[in-house]
């Protein structure tokens, strides 16, 4: 397919992203779907359907429409919202290593969150759990593209990231030894594991619109990623504004990184291994890299919570655990592999 | 008349002045090549050139017009930029890193307008590139890269292109093919200034030669006036035999000594043969 002459190469780079996309669509619905099957009720795959379209009997579509759908699309949601910023962090910093929760962007966010629920704020007004996380992820993102204009190093970029993230994790691990009472104690270990069980429609829509601001905003600054493949200078040469960029960039990610973490918590990895698995596929341009990314991302997390659902364990495993038992490894593996190249 | 003009430009980071007094005019059609030691503070005389670093005092106009009151896109379709070069993030195609020539059209590499994609068909073409085209740049060798990166600039179809050190860590052969696309694009009414520290390369593709040492420009003008030996020692710090062939292209440079160079007994001496 690559050694075909071309005259130009939109044409076919379009009709070859489109189907890429098309199938990454395809296979996330399916697997949407293939989510609603499951749960304490067994429901034939008619029943399901007739249930999400709201033609069955009342009962499966109280049990499809605002227990499994809620469910399967958080997850579906959060994977996006991360394999977008993953891939839009990897272009900004140049390193394919970048993501929220290497960045300690999703440890940063949720303990904002823990903290407006430790302190009953988010009982007195339900949007301040999003708001939080979302402040979270800004402060954090804010504070690292400051360190990437001092420090120009990327690998001093991420390893400013590691602080961050043990930093959040410390000052978690502080609250859950303040904690008043279990029930608080339990409600924390979720916001630091990740988990979309139990998920509402209410609770998409709070952390929805961030998440989708945020995954905008990056697809409208794609662009400028493809520029700073060449380096900041090189790209400021042909006419990108890098300042701008960056804020873009920075509050696109924090918006859409935050609104995961307010829905599912902190799942790490997914902004990782989507732009890893995509990248190849679009050439390794940047731009092209945003939009598989978030829709790989968004099937693996429907992947990997189905996944630990039927898993044959004693209490379910949280959605974010089953995420680095795949990416940590992954993580490694890219490490690995990068070939001396220190950008 | 002068059309990109660095007029008496000094920069001070912190409390160095890295450029002291600097005016140099370049004109379409012409190529200067900026020769001076490591240090002199010539990448940062062509960065205030093409508006990224600001002059502390001074200016520079761009057929009239201060670039420092220039947006990014607009200068960059007017001015082309190399700086010196550096790995890619990402091993991008070699056609989707010239598109990105086009980025101060409203371009990207995916998408294309007509007008682009002639203008990075043409670039490649005559960089020799074409075959080339769809070759991830991380397989392509050191030379080939380098063209990939001049034709990234050629693509912008800017009047003037500013190259900072474009033929370093490429072998002699690939360091003409560079110098020779330079030359041909000041040929056909570009302006270009290209850092070189290789004053004979430099001496047989430049219109003019500018030298610069402590950040201040020592002398500026054609090849045979200005590559002296006089000259080579005060840039330099370098004691060498200089003979210009008689139709004036190019020059021969022998080293003969280096004045106060820390000595290594074991090293064979410089001696004229």
């Amino acid at each position: 397919m690559k050694t075909t002459a071309q005259t130009t190469a939109t044409p076919v780079t379009a009709l070859k992203d489109a189907r890429l996309v098309l199938s990454l669509a395809g296979a996330g619905a399916t697997l949407v779907f293939a989510a609603c099957l499951l749960g304490s009720t067994p429901l034939p795959a008619a029943r399901v359907l007739a249930g999400l379209f709201g033609v069955g009997p009342e009962a499966d579509e109280i049990i499809v429409q605002t227990i499994r759908l809620p469910r399967a699309l958080a997850a579906y949601a959060v994977g996006a919202a991360l394999g977008a910023s993953g891939a839009a962090l990897q272009g900004l910093f140049r390193n394919p290593l970048a993501e929220p929760g290497v960045l300690g962007v999703s440890a940063t966010a949720s303990l904002f969150s823990a903290t407006a629920i430790y302190f009953g704020l988010a009982d007195a007004f339900a949007a301040l759990t999003p708001i939080a996380a979302v402040a979270g992820a800004l402060v954090a993102t804010g504070f690292l593209s400051l360190a990437a204009v001092r420090t120009r190093s990327i690998t001093t970029l991420i390893l400013v990231g590691v602080g961050l993230s043990a930093f959040a994790g410390a000052m978690m691990a502080l609250l859950l030894n303040l904690a008043p009472h279990p029930f608080s104690l339990a409600d924390l270990v979720n916001w630091s594991l990740g988990s979309v069980a139990n998920r509402s429609l209410d609770d998409i829509l709070l952390a929805g619109p961030f998440m989708a601001v945020g995954t905008a905003v990056l697809l409208a600054y794609g662009r400028g990623l493809s520029a700073l493949a060449l380096g900041e200078e090189a790209a400021r040469g042909i006419g990108l504004d890098v300042a701008r960029q960056r804020l873009a960039i920075v509050a696109g990610a924090g918006l859409a990184a935050g609104g995961s973490v307010a829905l599912a918590g902190a799942v790490g990895f997914v902004g990782i291994v989507a732009p890893h698995l995509v990248r190849a596929r679009v050439d390794h341009d940047p731009e092209r890299t945003l939009v598989p990314s978030a829709l790989l991302g968004g099937a693996i997390l429907v992947a990997a919570d189905i996944a630990i659902r039927l898993a044959p364990t004693a209490s379910e495993l949280k959605l974010g655990v089953a995420a680095a038992l795949i990416g940590a490894p992954a993580f490694v593996l890219i490490a690995l592999e990068r070939r001396g190249v220190d950008g | 008349m002068a059309d990109l003009i660095a007029e008496n430009v000094s920069i001070e980071i912190g409390d160095a002045a890295v450029v002291d007094g600097a005016s140099l005019p370049l004109a379409r059609g012409e190529l200067i090549c900026l020769l001076g030691p490591n240090g002199a503070g010539k990448t940062s005389l062509i960065r205030a050139m093409i508006g990224q670093l600001s002059p502390t005092t001074g200016r520079v106009l761009l057929d009239g017009e201060a670039v420092s009151e220039m947006p990014a896109d607009a200068l960059a379709r007017r001015i082309a930029y190399l700086p010196q070069i550096r790995p890619l993030a990402w091993p991008m195609r070699a056609r989707d890193v010239v598109a990105l020539g086009r980025f101060a059209y409203g371009a990207s590499p995916s998408r294309l307008g007509a007008e682009d994609a002639a203008a990075v068909e043409r670039a490649l073409s005559i960089c020799g590139l074409s075959e080339l085209a769809h070759r991830r740049v991380d397989t392509l060798s050191g030379g080939e890269a380098a063209r990939v990166h001049v034709a990234r600039a050629l693509a912008s179809s800017a009047d003037f292109l500013i190259a900072d050190e474009p033929v370093a860590a490429l072998d002699p052969r690939r360091q003409h093919e560079v110098m020779a696309l330079i030359r041909a694009f000041a040929k056909a009414g570009g302006g270009a200034i290209c850092v070189l520290h290789d004053a004979a390369l430099a001496a047989r593709y430049a219109d003019r030669l500018a030298f610069m040492r402590h950040g201040r420009l020592l002398a500026v003008g054609p090849p045979a006036e200005t590559l002296t030996p006089a000259r080579f020692a005060e840039v330099y710090d370098l004691t060498a035999e200089i003979t210009s062939p008689a139709d004036g292209a190019g020059a021969t440079i022998r080293i003969i000594d280096i004045p106060d160079a820390p000595r290594n007994e074991a090293a064979p001496p410089i001696t004229p043969s």
